[in-house]
């Protein structure tokens, strides 16, 4: 009897202990079927770029550090390898 | 250019961005699985990138370049970082994937094979990251481009207190009266910014409903 006793009250206070810990979840893990519509939404974006990137900002007044810096990035990544051997 | 289904309402988006707009906010990044599988990968594979930008022998090709950019962009103001990756992030190849087979590329294979806007929107993102700026600056804004009629991706800076938009056709630029921006994300979180406008349009119906009541 006492065992039963002391295992019931081993439980509730278990089940007291948990309840006063905080919930941290992810939105997607209750109920809210309005996160899930909006990700999907956002899943759903096909992505086929037609607007081509344009290197040249001549517009920016340029900047000749940042001009030494690509060249140099350029040169080097376009280096031959067997050149310098 | 993006397509996106069942968007386009031109009463539901927003032509302003702000990086203090908490009422936007959806979830946090990692609930977007391809957000989250393209950071995976990518923080995997900045183990490479690492090793590169500490000794120029053991960098593939397509990185030999980025290198340079990262260890020379250490040294400028932010402003001209900006500038910088926007410049080298366009000067890369440009290609259009099959709309069956469009997929979001980490820095690294974007480096390696090219890629088309987003791709270029997170690659200009991953190198600002590599340069020290804090996520809560930088996002990858998905946006309805009025003037070109497309869906497009842009990186969003927030840098002292202003806010750049870096596109792929020129400097990075304050004006983008031409954007309703969609939704954003960064490694943090996910934006939603038609939210606010919902909102204000459920808040307007139950006043409506209401007004109808009394």
């Amino acid at each position: 009897m006492k065992r039963t006793i002391l295992a019931a009250a081993t439980v509730s206070l278990a089940s007291l202990a948990a309840a006063e810990q905080p919930v941290v979840q992810s939105p997607l893990s209750g109920p809210n079927s309005n996160v899930e519509a909006r990700l999907d939404k956002l899943e759903r974006i096909n992505v086929t770029a037609y607007k081509a990137p344009q290197a040249s900002e001549s517009a920016s007044g340029g900047d000749a550090a940042i001009d030494a810096i690509l060249r140099k990035a350029d040169a080097v990544e376009h280096a031959d390898p067997d050149a310098a051997q | 250019m993006l397509v996106l289904v069942g968007a386009g309402n031109s009463n539901a988006t927003t032509h302003t961005y702000s990086f203090s707009d908490d009422d936007h906010y959806l979830t946090q990044a990692n609930d977007y699985p391809r957000w989250a599988a393209l950071v995976t990968r990518h923080t995997a594979q900045l183990v490479e990138i690492d090793a590169c930008i500490d000794d120029a022998a053991k960098c593939p090709n397509a990185l030999k370049g980025y290198r340079e950019v990262v260890l020379a962009g250490r040294t400028l103001a932010p402003n001209r970082q900006v500038a910088l990756v926007n410049r080298f992030i366009n000067s890369r190849r440009f290609r259009i994937e099959p709309r069956r087979d469009d997929d979001w590329r980490t820095l690294e294979d974007f480096l390696q094979v090219g890629g088309d806007c987003e791709d270029y929107a997170i690659a200009k993102y991953f190198v600002l990251r590599q340069l020290g700026f804090p996520i809560e600056n930088l996002r990858v804004a998905i946006t309805w481009d009025t003037r070109e009629q497309d869906y497009h991706a842009v990186t969003m800076v927030n840098l002292d207190d202003s806010v750049l938009v870096l596109d792929v056709d020129g400097p990075p630029r304050r004006q983008f009266s031409n954007y309703r921006f969609l939704f954003s994300i960064n490694e943090s979180g996910i934006w939603d910014h038609n939210a606010r406008k919902r909102h204000q349009n459920e808040s307007a119906d139950g006043l409506h409903r209401g007004a109808q009541q009394l």
